[in-house]
């Protein structure tokens, strides 16, 4: 019997670890994507038979005009939202760990839009920007003089994706201020007190030693949060339900309307698989730039 | 050998309570029929029905109905579908005539309601109109009405007195009536834009009035193109109206907050169904002393469809799945249209798909209501339900770019019109 060279165990041994999760994760993702992956070439409501169509979801996901602005969109929202979650989260976590007095205060206020539902912060926006009963927002801007900015922001196509960007951005900027957070007061505080003794101002011992010494989590970080924002859904469709017209559609929100307004459990499947590949792909280019940035740094 | 006997007991014991507790719960199931709703658990039709089968229950103590409420439209539709998909369905579910129903009916899952109601003799208790919305094109029936709705234009009358105006008799009068309001500082119109199907209300009213149902026949077929002269003039007006008639934002309102609107004096006018009558009413169950109604105006004097036809429908129906529907349920069936008329107005003030008498002690607004019932003669048929799923959605994000004036009524046409198309070439 072939044995671990180091352990001394059988060579199965491992693997007999490794198989109830191998097991669980094949029930749990393998399996429903490759049930998608079949669905996605061809045609069924859900009823009846499905019928083979061979690749005719994937290119008519060409032609498709809603697709195309969703996809654009999606590039948008994560962009934008990975962006703001990342530099917003970092800032609340770098303001956290300069401060000494009602830190865990403050730390709780910075972490509350992180623990209310999707829906519940998703209806607040939508009363603090509504036009029409006057909302929040619009009052306040006619109060100081700024009427002229004043507008049914979720009805204007040109806002409505940076509003649903940013509102997605504010609930989930709090997980990543704890993430860093974490990993900065973590840090070896014998190396922080050298660069002060060398002479390191508060900026460059943030640029040049504390953010360096967490690269791993910010690289981590980074996977979460542009797969997040490419999986985006709930608040985008709470808050306008994708519209007006296609300005706020998202690859997600698509996806469940074709599949369960639209039953076409054929089509939508092929935007299931596609946002699978997307998301994929995206994060092994990620990780390829951020492996390659470690080799060269 | 002591131990084993115990031992024996025990699991003999075991397997008797267990079979008993099997028998007893197949005996309980036998009758029970698991109905998933749609509808508001507080609305007259559910209380309506809880009541009527507690009384059937009198009779036939086996019977009984469990209520499973999802009153959020697009996640019950959304449950539907996939329990449909995976064979699930329960005994009684809700579901419009549309399209998916349609293949639900094909798939043999369902029971013929016409059938049934023939049947057991029941067809003639019902408002004919009620039973009509519920049909299929080939004139079958597989959906149980509960309600009958007109719907209306309910205004302020002191806002329409401050701003000089007078309920409208034609479209053209509608739009002066708004751009009166709307000068008067009133915001003339709330609509839900969120909603999708007060949307498409307002859109389909020109067509209809020169056509009748015809324009909609023909257009979920291909026949008529969203393009063509009545098409057109459908999208002139919904963009008029989304210039000079909605509020604000309106593709960002959902039901709840238009309809506050208009409760709350924020709008002078809103357009529902007497579904919502309730909430124009006061403690006498007359409409309140500030709201009065009119109902769609017409173009002119060519109209295909008279002043007193408009929208007539009776909402969403209820399917039986086909192995429920028991000697059992068709007694239940035959008893609840004896008895759900009379239950649902008189104790909870529902206006139900069963005709029911008019009496002296009736509230006026009921007498009237159920008056203009009777004098509908053809009733307007409803876009989302009778268009494909696909341009609905369609439909849905057009006409609101359309009302917010982001797009032209001829490309809102051939929006349309593509889809219809992509629909009926895939048929």
């Amino acid at each position: 019997m072939r044995k671990n060279k180091l352990l001394g165990t059988p060579s199965w041994a491992g693997w007999l670890f490794v198989t109830p999760a191998l097991v669980l994760f094949t029930a749990v993702v393998i399996v429903p994507i490759g049930w998608s992956f079949y669905l996605s070439l061809g045609a069924w409501n859900g009823l009846g038979k499905w019928r083979f169509t061979g690749i005719a979801n994937y290119l008519n996901m060409l032609g498709d005009t809603v697709f195309r602005q969703a996809l654009l969109n999606n590039i948008f929202f994560s962009l934008v939202g990975s962006a703001v979650q990342l530099v917003v989260g970092m800032a609340m976590a770098v303001s956290l760990i300069s401060i000494a007095r009602f830190r865990n205060v403050i730390r709780v206020a910075y972490f509350l839009p992180a623990v209310i539902s999707s829906v519940a912060i998703s209806q607040i926006f939508v009363q603090l920007l509504s036009a029409d009963p006057e909302g929040f927002i619009n009052g306040a801007l006619k109060s100081v003089g700024l009427g002229s900015f004043a507008q049914p922001f979720l009805s204007n196509t040109g806002l409505t994706l940076l509003i649903v960007t940013l509102v997605d951005a504010y609930k989930f900027c709090a997980i990543y201020m704890a993430i860093f957070y974490s990993a900065l007061v973590s840090l070896d505080q014998d190396v922080l007190a050298a660069a002060e003794i060398d002479g390191a101002n508060w900026l460059q011992q943030l640029f040049l030693v504390r953010l360096p010494l967490i690269w791993a989590t910010i690289a981590a970080s980074v996977v979460l949060v542009v797969s997040g924002t490419l999986r985006g859904f709930d608040i985008p469709f709470v808050m306008t339900g994708g519209g007006p017209g296609t300005s706020s559609e998202l690859v997600s929100t698509y996806m469940y309307k074709t599949l369960f307004r639209q039953s076409n459990f054929g089509y939508g499947s092929s935007l299931a698989i596609f946002l699978v590949i997307e998301c994929l792909l995206i994060v092994v280019i990620i990780r390829k730039a951020f492996s390659a940035t470690e080799k060269t740094g | 050998m002591v131990r084993s006997s115990i031992t024996g007991k025990v699991l003999r014991g075991v397997a008797v309570g267990a079979l008993s507790l099997a028998i007893g719960a197949t005996g309980a199931n036998a009758e029970t029929y698991h109905y998933i709703t749609a509808k508001q658990p507080n609305g007259p039709v559910l209380q309506a029905l809880m009541d009527v089968v507690a009384e059937f229950k009198k009779t036939h103590p086996d019977f009984d109905i469990t209520l499973e409420h999802i009153p959020d439209r697009p996640a019950y539709l959304q449950k539907i579908k996939i329990l449909a998909t995976s064979g699930e369905l329960p005994e009684l579910f809700d579901a419009d005539a549309e399209p998916y129903y349609e293949d639900i009916v094909e798939a043999g899952l369902v029971a013929n309601i016409g059938e049934i109601f023939d049947e057991i003799g029941i067809t003639d208790k019902y408002i004919p109109f009620a039973l009509d919305y519920e049909r299929f094109d080939d004139g079958s029936l597989w959906l149980i009405p509960w309600e009958a709705n007109v719907e209306y234009f309910y205004y302020h009358k002191d806002m329409f007195e401050a701003a000089g105006v007078d309920p409208p008799a034609t479209i053209g009068d509608f739009m002066d009536v708004c751009t009166t309001l709307g000068e008067s500082g009133v915001t003339p119109v709330s609509v839900a834009g969120k909603e999708g199907w007060p949307m498409y209300r307002y859109l389909s009213m020109p067509s209809w009035r020169r056509m009748g149902n015809e324009f909609l026949d023909r257009l979920k077929v291909g026949e008529i193109s969203m393009g063509s002269e009545a098409g057109l003039e459908d999208a002139q007006f919904f963009q008029e109206l989304g210039a000079n008639c909605f509020q604000q934002g309106f593709a960002s309102a959902d039901y709840t907050t238009a309809l506050n609107m208009f409760l709350s004096g924020q709008s002078a006018i809103y357009y529902v169904g007497t579904w919502e009558l309730h909430s124009l009413l006061d403690e006498n169950s007359e409409l309140k002393d500030d709201i009065a109604y009119f109902k769609m105006p017409i173009i002119d004097e060519n109209d295909a469809t008279g002043p007193d036809d408009f929208y007539a429908h009776s909402g969403i129906g209820t399917a039986i799945r086909a192995d429920a529907a028991t000697d059992e349920m068709k007694d239940f069936l035959a008893f609840l249209a004896d008895r759900f008329g009379d239950i649902s107005h008189h104790t909870y003030g529902g206006l139900p798909s069963l005709k029911i008498e008019v009496t002296d002690e009736m509230p006026q607004i009921y007498k009237d209501i159920l008056a203009d019932m009777e004098a509908v003669g053809e009733y307007a048929r409803v876009w989302d339900v009778k268009l494909d799923a696909a341009t609905v959605d369609t439909l849905f994000r057009q006409s609101q770019l359309l009302g917010l004036g982001e797009i032209t009524p001829e490309q809102f046409a051939e929006e349309i019109d593509r889809s219809i198309q992509q629909y009926v070439s895939g048929q």
